[in-house]
């Protein structure tokens, strides 16, 4: 046997005052930050890191104009709440998550709180990208003044557009998660999508009967690339596209904590 | 003449005592029914039972039996396709986990976090503040024998300590005092001897500060020696339900004479006086067999009294004996039996789960005996009686006799009574008023008990 094993193992002790758990005790906050620590306590921040890396070292090398900066921003930080919340909720979704929910966590709250660690992780990816662009086109690195168009106002605005990308992806994950739905829904959940990116050209969709009616499904998923234009030039088209951005990810969230509640749990 | 029998049993009715019995405390778990389908595949089979406060269960079965996944519908962690699972006498099972701890099949914890961390961070879910969490997470390291190890990443550990990890884990759910209800499964899975007596010293204890707890496992042994009541499951049906310490029983079978039925409610009144586990099944309809079990052994005061009384009792009351059998059962032979199917259900296809099972009745006050399966006779069962290493009395039919044959328990010397009245006379009394006034005068120190 191991060594420890030669400490005996000892009845629970009661001699010292009571310390009582609570009921219906705040799990949420507890939730977010475990998940957050287990997470960085893992290889993946550094394959996050690597694709910043490679990101600034593809799309910045030359340029870093406001357009340019929250195109590649949108695009990036979306990939990495994509990829932080399908590790969190990977990782949820084994044996070791039953000991947890056997406390007093709701799936439905464990649920969220995955939810919000996968954006913060993608949040966090966003900050440290602009943090390098920052010090790339520092007057330390290229000798010249700052960027004119990098203010804090214009910072903050853009950043909006991406931080609800980044919420609308992480919601997106979740539902094709098995930890929140089941395979049919999120069979049903993929073929949704692919429809809906098909029907803004249905030439290419490949029966040739339903393409008529692939014609009338309206560009439900236009605001998603529609709402990073708010980042530049915040039109009222830009602002509808993000608000309905919003309302997806709202939409979404909502359904997750909901089919999160009733789903069964099997975990490997 | 239905006794309170083992609400386990399908169609066995309880008695409804006459006096309106006190306030009682539900059961820590009650499970009422409980199915559960995956795929359309019975996992589990209108399975019920109850587990009161104090108790330590034991849930067994051969895998795939549906032991682990009675404990997750049990947590919440599952739906059930059909039935009732309450805790604490409350269905909001999420909030039931308050006051439980669950040691998981596979003790597997996010390994990136040493012991001490995990613990804590388990002890804050509980509500406590960082104070308390760090001060349960050291108590528990202690309970689970990892001091030293509390400071190492879990994915360091060895089986046996994750096994501790978990067990302490569970152990602290509660704050420092263990949790009212402990769901175990398989605890000591993966342990050495010594580790496995020390997780029966933890669980002991446990029991001694008032936890209750539900405990899976193979090892029969250690079941057997803390468990006080066992359930055992095959192919997600509950086929045995049966107290342990008390598994020596006196079975009695008898066929009743002309106007036996007339006096059955005294008797079966008697015979519930003698002792709080005796148990009494069938003798409803006319010509329907009566079996009637009496707890016996060395743990029972009076048992050869007991006995003879109640042999006296049922001659007395027109009653044919046709079998007295002593069973000593250990809980290997028990499973064994439970486990296997029967002759019954081999050659019988099952219909509603229940054919062919091994029948295992309990009296609300103390279960623990076995029960023929319904109209089932005493010689219909003789393969299973074998394996039971029944030591077997004369089972010839007697009317009145005083002793059925050999015994490896003399006897005490029978009072002497008068012949039994068949047909009664002008002037006298009803029957059942003389038979119970008589009774009661003959045998008042039964009574009494």
């Amino acid at each position: 046997m191991e060594a420890t094993a030669q400490q005996p193992v000892a009845p629970p002790q009661t001699s010292a005052p009571a310390i009582q758990a609570r009921r219906n005790p705040p799990v949420f906050g507890q939730l977010v930050r475990f998940t957050l620590r287990d997470y960085w306590r893992t290889a993946w921040p550094f394959l996050n890191l690597a694709i910043l890396v490679a990101v600034h070292s593809l799309f910045f090398k030359y340029q870093s104009g406001q357009g340019h900066f929250f195109a590649v921003e949108y695009a990036a930080t979306a990939g990495l709440a994509l990829l932080s919340t399908a590790v969190v909720f990977a990782r949820a979704g084994r044996a070791e998550s039953y000991a947890i929910l056997a406390r007093q966590v709701p799936h439905a709250v464990y649920t969220g709180a995955l939810m919000l660690s996968g954006w913060i992780i993608a949040g966090v990816g966003y900050l440290l990208s602009t943090l390098f662009d920052v010090l790339y086109f520092s007057r330390w690195i290229t000798g010249q003044a700052p960027l004119e168009w990098r203010t804090p106002t214009n910072y903050l605005m853009g950043s909006i557009p991406v931080l609800v990308a980044a919420a609308f992806v992480v919601c997106l994950t979740a539902l094709l998660s098995s930890f929140v739905t089941t395979s049919a829904v999120r069979l049903g959940i993929m073929a949704t999508i692919a429809v809906l990116v098909m029907s803004f050209d249905s030439r290419n969709f490949p029966v040739d009967i339903l393409r008529p009616y692939l014609q009338l499904v309206p560009p439900v998923l236009a605001p998603v690339a529609g709402a990073l234009k708010f980042a530049t030039e915040p039109d009222n088209i830009a602002v509808v596209s993000l608000g309905l951005l919003a309302g997806y990810t709202f939409l979404m969230a909502a359904a997750a904590i909901v089919m999160s509640s009733n789903r069964e749990l099997i975990l490997e | 003449m239905q006794t309170a029998i083992n609400p386990s049993s399908e169609g066995v009715e309880a008695n409804t005592p006459a006096v309106a019995p006190a306030p009682v405390e539900p059961p820590v778990v009650q499970v009422e029914r409980l199915s559960k389908q995956f795929r359309g595949v019975g996992a589990l089979r209108n399975v019920s039972f109850d587990i009161g406060r104090g108790e330590i269960f034991g849930l067994l079965g051969p895998n795939g039996a549906g032991k682990s996944t009675l404990l997750k519908l049990l947590l919440g962690f599952l739906n059930p396709d059909g039935g009732t699972v309450r805790l604490f006498g409350s269905s909001d099972l999420t909030a039931s986990h308050a006051r439980i701890g669950y040691l998981p099949e596979q003790p597997r914890y996010h390994s990136n976090f040493t012991g001490r961390e995990y613990l804590e961070f388990q002890s804050r879910l509980a509500g406590l503040s960082g104070r308390d969490a760090k001060t349960v997470a050291a108590r528990a390291l202690k309970t689970g024998g990892l001091e030293d190890a509390g400071r190492r990443r879990i994915r360091t550990y060895s089986k046996g300590m994750r096994q501790r990890l978990g067990l302490a884990v569970a152990v602290s759910a509660g704050g420092d005092t263990p949790p009212e209800l402990l769901i175990l499964d398989e605890p000591a899975s993966g342990l050495a001897p010594e580790g496995q007596a020390a997780i029966r010293e933890v669980l002991l204890e446990c029991r001694k500060q008032g936890s209750t707890i539900l405990l899976c496992s193979h090892q029969l042994t250690e079941v057997e020696r803390i468990c006080s009541q066992v359930g055992i499951l095959r192919a997600g049906r509950l086929v045995a339900l049966t107290a342990l310490h008390d598994e020596s029983r006196v079975m009695i079978t008898a066929t009743p004479r002309p106007r036996a039925m007339e006096l059955a409610p005294h008797l079966v009144e008697y015979l519930e006086h003698l002792h709080p586990s005796v148990a009494i099944k069938g003798g409803v309809q006319p010509e329907e067999p009566l079996y009637v079990s009496l707890p016996t052994g060395p743990s029972v005061a009076h048992s050869a009294a007991l006995k003879a009384a109640a042999i006296r009792a049922i001659v007395d009351a027109l009653w044919d004996i046709t079998a007295v059998r002593v069973e000593h059962r250990d809980l290997e032979s028990i499973y064994l039996q439970a486990v296997r199917p029967s002759t019954k259900e081999a050659g019988k296809p099952d219909q509603n789960g229940k054919a062919g099972d091994v029948q295992v009745a309990m009296t609300g006050k103390t279960p623990g005996q076995a029960m023929p399966a319904d109209g089932a006779g005493a010689g219909e069962n003789s393969s299973q009686d074998a394996e039971r290493e029944t030591a077997v009395y004369a089972a010839a039919p007697t009317t009145g006799a005083e002793s059925n044959g050999p015994s490896t328990e003399p006897l005490p010397p029978l009072p002497t009574r008068a012949a039994p009245q068949t047909q009664p006379q002008p002037d006298e009394a009803p029957l059942e008023e003389r038979w119970a006034s008589e009774l009661g005068r003959r045998y008042p120190e039964q009574e009494e008990r």
